[in-house]
């Protein structure tokens, strides 16, 4: 057997492994515990799970919530990058803006939702809550990244007179591609848990999280757990998609050494 | 128009690099500062460069001039082949880049990146992207690094020729690189630099 497709299917068994195990132990304890209100058995939820897949109404829930997150962390990553890039050019825009990152790196996401309630009709809520997660997160990365950005290099261009625009296209963006890699890692995951929190206190039309409120409303606790199902492997998936787009393009920039 | 270098003082974390030091330069030829490695003559290189500001003191004839410099370190972006490398410093202008590298023997290896190619072939490199500018002085800093004896005097005659009228200044420990090109020799020591004697 080829050795790629050997690695390939060992890894994918021993991803199986793993699953069956932890579904092993879920099947387990739900079993001890005997309440399905409390702990549905995992073949309850995956006979809800292909109920729900199969309808309309739930590609059209999942796809809403897909667009809200998608919408605030795009806008949480392009306003972090700029950002940081602003403070990093203007010392003035840094010593301003400063504080305000901080506060909202501190502030429990609960108190903005709370608070943003009052503000904003529901269905921008989990956008706004969203973007206001990421932006941080790709705020503090961007920045790692200029930070780290080869001295000897910038000088190098400073001595030959490259273009400011230039200079951040060729030295300074191959550079912070590698911290905005794990921005979009981390960042992705705080959308998705923030975004649904705000949905379910929120309650828009057509949400993931207005369905898991309601779940839970009514008792149903393995429909419960068949969206925060879909909601991790939608994550999951959107990482996936996202970090490949990123990583083709890395691909030009082979690591940076010293040369 | 010469440049007159007027008691200029750098100093890092309360030590003197440089200290009162004056030079004047002429407006042409081969200038080598001759020295052991850590006496000042690279700061020396970065004030003139203006990638430093001295402390205090000034440096006159330097206005609206184009440096092109050979650090001792390549300075190459990785992720850039030669070709690019050479054209960042010619708004993107392949032509004169590939111009550049054939003069230092590399047009075959344009489109390799730095880490595929050799120590001596990354020095030329730089040395192609200094051509290309074109500067009105060049400033090398120990250029011959990586290169053996017959290519480094072979690169200095192309640097020479291909700057006459213009200024160069040379950095350097090797006695006999110096020599067989420098106009003016100043023999230097430091740290703060200084000029013990200069022979022409």
């Amino acid at each position: 057997m080829n050795p790629q497709i050997k690695e390939k299917a060992l890894s994918v068994l021993k991803g199986l492994v793993v699953l069956f195990f932890w579904l092993a132990v879920w099947a387990v304890i739900a079993h001890a515990v005997n309440k399905e209100l409390i702990l549905p058995v995992p073949l309850e939820v995956a006979k809800r799970f292909f109920v729900i897949i199969f309808t309309l109404e739930f590609w059209q829930i999942a796809f809403a919530s897909l667009l809200r997150i998608i919408i605030g962390f795009v806008g949480g990553m392009l306003a972090g990058i700029l950002l940081a890039v602003l403070m990093n050019s203007n010392k003035f825009a840094a010593a301003l803006l400063a504080p305000l990152i901080k506060v909202v790196r501190a502030t429990p996401v609960v108190s903005f939702i709370i608070l943003a309630l009052v503000w904003i009709v529901s269905n921008s809520l989990p956008v706004f809550i969203s973007f206001l997660m990421v932006l941080p997160v790709a705020w503090a990365n961007t920045l790692s990244g200029i930070e780290n950005t080869d001295r000897q290099l910038l000088e190098m261009a400073s001595l030959y007179k490259v273009k400011k625009l230039r200079i951040w296209r060729k030295i300074y963006f191959p550079s912070i591609q590698p911290y905005l890699l794990a921005a979009v890692s981390s960042g992705l995951g705080l959308a998705w848990k923030s975004g649904i929190t705000a949905e379910v206190i929120a309650a828009p039309r057509m949400a993931i999280g207005s369905e898991l409120q309601a779940a839970k409303v009514y008792l149903e606790s393995a429909d419960t757990f068949v969206w925060t199902i879909v909601v991790v492997i939608m994550s999951i998936i959107l990482e996936k998609i996202i970090t490949a787009l990123i990583s083709r393009r890395q691909a030009k920039y082979p690591a940076e050494e010293k040369l | 128009m010469t440049i007159e270098i007027n008691k200029i003082n750098v100093s890092f974390e309360g030590k003197y690099i440089l200290r009162d030091f004056s030079l004047t330069l002429p407006e042409s030829g081969v200038v080598c500062i001759f020295g052991p490695s850590g006496c000042g003559k690279t700061v020396l290189f970065k004030c003139l460069s203006g990638l430093i500001k001295p402390n205090s003191g000034e440096i006159n004839g330097l206005k609206n001039k184009r440096m092109s410099m050979v650090f001792q370190e390549n300075r190459l972006l990785p992720w850039f082949d030669a070709a690019e490398n050479v054209a960042l410093v010619v708004n993107d202008n392949r032509e004169q880049a590939m111009a550049a590298l054939a003069k230092m023997e590399l047009a075959s290896e344009a489109d390799k990146l730095p880490a595929e190619m050799s120590g001596g072939m990354l020095h030329r490199v730089a040395i192609a992207r200094a051509l290309a500018y074109n500067g009105d002085i060049l400033l090398l800093d120990e250029p011959t690094t990586g290169l053996d004896a017959e290519l480094a005097i072979k690169v200095m005659e192309i640097l020479i020729k291909s700057w006459q009228g213009r200024l160069i200044l040379l950095i350097t420990h090797e006695l006999a690189l110096a020599q067989k090109f420098a106009d003016i020799i100043y023999t230097v020591e430091g740290p703060p630099l200084q000029i013990k004697e200069k022979s022409e």
